[in-house]
């Protein structure tokens, strides 16, 4: 070792005593041009040009002027981010416009974490939680699959795009092992230290983690120096199995849609489908048949959905011999039947039964026109008649002689008929009975006319009648008229 | 079976067949034997009071009757049938031709007439 030692009107710096902190208040010695000098630590500035990650600060100075606790507000736009520290990183897009500086909820909005079915894979992270990736760190990742029946693959990459990704295995140990949570680990790769049913941590070997060497004279030889985690990403993916040993259970929400951005990959519209080019906005025009593919099983093959009507559970399994057949239900299920309604009374709109007095009457609709009623006329032209005693009363001999409002019969229309069904009508004098010697001043009346509850006289829509008088003068007792009207529907 | 079609506490018509009715008329059946008795034996009428058929008294059959076929009816219709036979005897014997009547026949039926004159 060379001996350092101070001639008179020399100092040697080199002979100076050491020591290995620097304390506010102290100096450096400074060789300036105008002669050795000494300057405080607190005068000393370090400028970008003096720094290895001068490109990062530069990028963050660009985007943040005021970078510092009481920073609460940054900039958007602020791409690149990269490393930022101690809350780093930040998946830094667009849509986000505030940043509580300083705040460990940061990770908490980081999206790229998703779960996949019985899948869950972290993305590319250069942190969990308040733990940056960086030799020797332990990450606890919560994964939420409820199980322990999983695999885990760990990935480090350069940065959040997974540029030069590889798998990194279990440590290698070099020394001084501390399995604790938290501790150091002097190796290489990782070890899990816990594993739970919503939970992994891992501790990252102090040493970094291997690589291969790809060089012809050493191809396939581990390299020598191991490579550090500090700055670089780490990505978790863990897959579970169900009692199904599928990727899917059956309670498992079945995503169709628009896909969350994951795996470093951007926010997509992409549907679930065995067809790349189609996304959301094809849904309208795309066919549902058997390359669907859900949840890994076909269209065709789904519980209860089976394209067509006779794949149904609960359907026939056949058209055969089933032409012109109705489909009914049949208790829990659909049959083909002949669409027969039984008997005519179970038919909704006729009669419910057949009385004792339906006996020899004839059907028809009924007069609002919805349904079918047992009439006791047939549809076609009928006939009343009768030889009545005027059942009104008679005029007293001397009084009321050719009075109307007595001396007469009303006949109605048949039941099923109605006025309207009117088309002719004759009367005749059964028997009049005179009280005295009939000479020029008496009269005999025989006639019909349309009436109603009001009087006669009135027209053929205004009536529900036909009255029927046989009247004369002097009348000694009732008299007896005959009459023929005749209905036709 | 016939239908008694009532209206204001009135009988309107007695009806061989059913009929479609007004809401202002009610309607009650009788037995083709109760319409016998109303309408062609008088002998009973529709009481509108306890909607049935009633026999009437005899006496007031006898009234009713009697209004059709008065007493003498029978006397009179042989009277006025016969007149034109006496007043042809008359009319022959007055012009002093030979009668269509024999004198025996006339005296017959004047007897006969006067019979039946008696009677009334």
């Amino acid at each position: 070792m060379a001996s350092y030692s101070s001639s008179p009107g020399i100092i040697n710096t080199r002979a100076l005593p050491v020591v290995n902190s620097t304390q506010p208040g102290d100096y450096f010695i400074v060789d300036t041009y105008t002669g050795t000098s000494i300057i405080d630590f607190s005068n000393i500035i370090i400028g970008e040009s003096q720094v290895t990650f001068d490109d990062i600060l530069t990028t963050i100075k660009a985007s943040s002027a005021c970078w510092n606790e009481s920073c609460t507000v940054v900039s958007d736009n602020s791409a690149s981010w990269g490393f930022t520290g101690e809350y780093g990183p930040v998946e830094w897009s667009t849509t986000y416009t505030t940043v509580h500086a300083n705040s460990g909820i940061w990770n908490s909005s980081v999206t790229n974490q998703t779960t996949y079915g019985r899948a869950y894979s972290t993305g590319w992270q250069s942190g969990f939680g308040a733990s940056i990736v960086k030799d020797g760190c332990t990450l606890t990742i919560n994964h939420n699959l409820g199980t322990t029946d999983s695999v885990m693959s760990v990935w480090v990459a350069d940065d959040i795009s997974g540029t030069n990704a590889m798998q990194i295995h279990d440590v290698t140990v070099f020394q001084d092992i501390d399995w604790s949570p938290g501790n150091t680990v002097q190796g290489r790769g990782y070890l899990l230290v816990n594993h739970d049913e919503n939970e992994v941590t891992l501790v990252l070997g102090d040493q970094g983690y291997h690589t291969i060497d790809t060089s012809v004279s050493k191809a396939g030889q581990v390299s020598g120096s191991g490579r550090s985690f500090n700055g670089r990403f780490i990505k978790v993916v863990i897959q579970s199995f169900n009692s199904d040993n599928g990727l899917f259970a059956e309670s498992d929400p079945i995503f169709m849609g628009k896909l969350p951005a994951h795996d470093g990959k951007a926010e997509s519209n992409k549907l679930v489908t065995t067809d790349s080019s189609k996304d959301i906005s094809d849904i309208n025009t795309m066919t549902l048949n058997g390359s669907l593919i859900l949840g890994g099983v076909a269209r065709d093959s789904w519980p209860g959905f089976s394209g067509n009507f006779l794949n149904l559970d609960d359907t026939p399994n056949t058209y055969t011999n089933f032409d012109g057949k109705y489909v009914k239900v049949d208790g829990t299920t659909l049959i083909f039947d002949d669409g027969s309604a039984g008997t005519f009374t179970d038919l909704s709109d006729t009669p419910g039964n057949y009385s004792g007095s339906d006996k020899d009457k004839y059907v028809k609709v009924n007069s609002s026109g919805t349904g079918i009623v047992f009439s006791s006329t047939s549809p076609e032209t009928v006939y009343t008649y009768g030889n009545m005693v005027q059942a009104s009363g008679y005029s007293a001999p001397g009084n009321g002689q050719f009075d109307q409002s007595q001396n007469y019969t009303d006949a109605y229309p048949p039941t099923g008929y109605i006025m309207n069904d009117f088309k002719a009508a004759v009367a005749s004098i059964g028997t009049i009975h005179y009280a005295g010697i009939v000479d020029g001043n008496d009269s005999s009346y025989c006639k019909w006319d349309f009436a109603n509850s009001s009087g006669h006289g009135v027209s053929q829509a205004s009536a529900d009648r036909v009255r029927i008088w046989a009247l004369n003068s002097e009348q000694r007792t009732i008299p007896h008229v005959n009459y023929l009207i005749v209905w036709s529907q | 079976m016939y239908y008694v079609c009532i209206e204001n506490n009135k009988v309107n018509s007695i009806l061989n067949y059913e009929p479609n009715v007004p809401a202002s008329v009610t309607v009650e059946t009788i037995s083709d034997e109760d319409y016998h008795n109303i309408n062609n034996e008088l002998t009973h009428y529709y009481d509108i009071v306890t909607r049935s058929v009633i026999a009437r008294t005899p006496e007031d059959v006898r009234v009713l009757k009697d209004s059709i076929n008065p007493p003498g009816f029978e006397q009179r219709q042989f009277l006025n049938s016969t007149d034109w036979k006496v007043f042809r005897h008359i009319r022959e014997k007055a012009l002093g031709i030979t009668t269509s009547l024999t004198e025996e026949d006339y005296l017959t039926l004047e007897a006969e007439r006067h019979e039946q004159a008696k009677s009334i």
